[in-house]
């Protein structure tokens, strides 16, 4: 038994401790009400979402461009700190380094209408590398086969991992392929989780991709925002007693979030501008008023008091922060919005500012002038 | 059907080893001495599941395939800690 095994019973009564990252899968389908399971394969790494049940085999999700091969019932295969039971480790089940730890969604189910010998189509998040793997896994012959396809999404950004892909079940009858294959060319460059139409063949909107990093894109962690014109205790004791629509005279509305993610505007860089990173083509730069006269527009947002910047960087080097005085936090590509979320969640000092959220364009590559944006007052 | 097998085909030979440590398994001495006794290979591909195989018989078809035969050096230290397990 692996120390970290974790015990497992079904409702049938039969339990087992399986080591982590083992395959649990039934002959008939990992049940989903809990009945019935069995330990298929040891130590292949994060599997759990990768079984599939198909004509009684358990295939998995990393895909090549070779066939999908099955896994071995009661192999061991290798994976992060796994040892075999003497046997030697299975063999690999894919010798593609860009499919090396995925972290897999599940499986689309195509339309009845669709063609009769596809099985299943998988998007792969991956996490190592900006991108994801797209497969079709077809079953008409007695094995199931996958053909590799285009990379459904990729980014340029270093620190963009779409850990999870969701594919919209809103498509069109019989496009959900052609979603997969057809937005290889779509190219997100920013690191916030986009909404992505994605096309046809024939260049017609079927679909839309929406790729949540840290799982439902939200902001847990900014408190509710006041209105400047009056001060914080009052405003909080006013916004206890009477409701806002009754305070303004405006009628009632409902809540909108005033966390705007903002389009990258490069002259909001003068915060940060730094006469070592000039450069001749950036475009003018504008006052602090403007700024927020053309954000509170936008975003209904209230005046502020002051303002702070909070420059999380996502590239390297002790030079550049002295151009950032207020720098809070450094944090490290993949990992940025759970350190800010951290941050921003324990320090309580944070927690009592008035927050608002901006984020500007990440470059392609890190660069010194590359980094993420938040600021309260 | 193991020896029939071409080592171009691993995952054949990963299952029949597989299949072959079920049967050692589930198996007891006297049952493991006809295979012993037919050649020096089929003994030696059952005492190479063997070491999977965490059960006395196992460590008695070892101790006694050790003696009987001159093993590797390197497979005998295998041998050695399946009988002390």
């Amino acid at each position: 038994m692996a120390p970290t095994a974790s015990p497992i019973t079904a409702r049938c009564g039969i339990g087992r401790e399986i080591s982590p990252s083992s395959t649990a899968e039934t002959p008939t389908g990992f049940r989903p009400d809990g009945s019935h399971f069995e330990q298929w394969t040891h130590g292949q790494t994060n599997p759990f979402r990768a079984g599939v049940p198909m004509r009684r085999r358990c295939l998995h999700r990393r895909f090549s461009l070779q066939a999908c091969l099955s896994l071995i019932h009661g192999g061991y295969y290798e994976g992060i700190n796994k040892q075999h039971d003497g046997l030697g480790f299975a063999p690999s089940i894919t010798l593609d380094d860009t499919a090396r730890a995925p972290s897999a969604e599940s499986p689309a189910t195509p339309p009845p209408s669709f063609q009769s010998n596809i099985a299943a189509i998988f998007s792969n998040g991956n996490p190592v590398t900006p991108s994801d793997q797209s497969a079709i896994v077809s079953s008409g012959q007695l094995d199931a086969e996958s053909d590799r396809m285009p990379d459904f999404l990729t980014c340029d950004d270093p620190s963009f991992r779409p850990v999870q892909v969701k594919l919209d079940r809103t498509a069109r009858s019989g496009s959900p392929i052609s979603t997969t294959r057809s937005s290889d060319t779509t190219r997100c460059r920013s690191r916030i989780p986009a909404a992505i139409t994605a096309t046809d063949a024939s260049g017609a909107s079927c679909g839309t991709a929406r790729t949540t990093p840290f799982g439902p894109y939200r902001f847990p962690i900014f408190p509710t925002l006041t209105p400047a014109n009056s001060s914080p205790c009052s405003a909080r004791k006013s916004h206890r007693s009477r409701p806002r629509h009754e305070r303004t005279g405006r009628p009632h509305r409902r809540h909108r979030t005033p966390f705007r993610l903002c389009e990258p505007r490069l002259k909001n860089r003068r915060h940060y501008k730094s006469p070592l990173h000039s450069n001749a083509s950036a475009p003018p730069m504008t006052s602090d008023s403007s700024l927020r006269s053309a954000q509170r527009q936008r975003t209904m947002m209230p005046r502020w008091r002051r303002w702070r910047v909070l420059a999380a960087r996502t590239d390297f080097g002790a030079r550049d922060e002295k151009f950032f005085p207020h720098v809070l936090a450094r944090t490290t590509g993949g990992h940025l919005w759970r350190a800010i979320a951290d941050l921003f969640a324990t320090r309580p000092q944070t927690g009592r500012a008035r927050c608002c959220f901006r984020c500007s364009r990440a470059r392609p590559t890190p660069t010194p002038n590359s980094f993420t944006r938040y600021g309260w007052h | 059907m193991l020896a029939r097998t071409p080592d171009t085909d691993p995952e054949l030979v990963y299952a029949l080893r597989l299949a072959l440590k079920a049967f050692v398994a589930a198996s007891n001495l006297e049952e493991l001495k006809p295979a012993r006794g037919k050649s020096a290979e089929d003994a030696e591909r059952i005492a190479d599941v063997a070491v999977a195989v965490a059960k006395p018989i196992a460590a008695d078809f070892l101790l006694a395939h050790l003696e009987r035969t001159q093993i590797r050096r390197n497979t005998r230290g295998e041998f050695a800690r399946q009988r002390r397990a």
